[in-house]
């Protein structure tokens, strides 16, 4: 994986406390079956950062997924592999 | 990476009245109508403008007026919406895993929209039933006929993008998800369904 570019880091995490209704970012190392939301919070939040971004996931790169950290890293490296 | 809510609490048919049936049934599609309009607001709400923002927008109209049919509905007959503690949503996400892209939103969407067709379908058939509901169901059914299309039309659409293949493969794995759903928690539609049969039955 590539390293995260830190001013990006700050707006995804910002963006991803936004959208889970959280007052500031998202802990890199939260582990995301934690966040405190419900299935359809979740389901936002991957179709609004995909939006966002411009990326596309699939289902086993979703399923390994952990924590936010690796949500980030996923975008990070699907959006430079698109440019 | 889904967080599933406690399923409904079953009440067993067999000591219950067709009144009781009924409240239940209606509760039941009123509280999945409104599921399904937070879900699909919200996720207008994440979409960029465009066709497919304007279809989810109506969806999730559509879906928050069948919420108020079926409040209008139970209140019509003497009624209270019974709390439930979940809708079939919630346990469909559980059973799918949480949708990777739009794409699987759309599948679990299509098959979740069929599901309900036959259940009101299903519904619609039930012997000695009361005028309201019946309205209530037909109407409902209109709008879900579009739902079922501009779903089914999108994923088409989606082909170029995503590969036939891998859509119909999806759509098979979100079948075997709503079949698992279907059989583990959602049997107790089908009893209060039949239920409702035998009722009206005795009545005619």
């Amino acid at each position: 994986m590539p390293e995260l570019r830190t001013h990006d880091d700050e707006i995804l995490f910002q963006r991803i406390g936004e959208i889970l209704g959280q007052p500031g970012p998202v802990p890199a190392d939260m582990e995301i079956a934690a966040l405190p939301v419900d299935s359809f919070a979740l389901v936002e939040l991957v179709i609004e950062l995909q939006e966002m971004y411009g990326v596309r996931f699939g289902h086993d790169e979703m399923r390994a997924l952990r924590t936010v950290g690796d949500l980030a890293r996923l975008i990070h490296e699907r959006a430079g592999r698109d440019d | 990476m889904t967080t599933a809510r406690p399923a409904p609490t079953s009440l067993a048919p067999a000591t219950s009245s067709a009144g009781d049936s009924q409240r239940w049934l209606l509760s039941f599609y009123r509280i999945s109508e409104l599921s399904g309009a937070l879900f699909f607001g919200r996720l207008a709400r994440a979409q960029r403008p465009g066709p497919v923002h304007s279809d989810l927008t109506r969806h999730f109209a559509d879906e928050a007026q069948h919420a108020r049919y079926w409040t209008d509905c139970l209140e019509e007959l003497g009624e209270k919406p019974q709390p439930l503690g979940a809708a079939y949503q919630d346990q469909y996400l559980a059973a799918t895993g949480l949708p990777a892209n739009l794409m699987e939103v759309l599948a679990i969407t299509s098959v979740f929209e069929q599901r309900v067709m036959r259940q009101y379908a299903r519904h619609l058939t039930v012997p000695d039933q009361h005028p309201l509901v019946t309205q209530t169901l037909r109407k409902i059914m209109e709008d879900e006929r579009w739902h079922v299309k501009w779903v089914r039309d999108e994923l088409i659409a989606m082909e170029p993008e995503y590969g036939r293949d891998h859509i119909a493969a999806t759509l098979r794995r979100m079948t075997e998800a709503d079949e698992a759903v279907y059989a583990a928690t959602l049997a107790e539609h089908s009893d209060r369904v039949n239920f409702l049969f035998d009722e009206g039955s005795r009545r005619a």
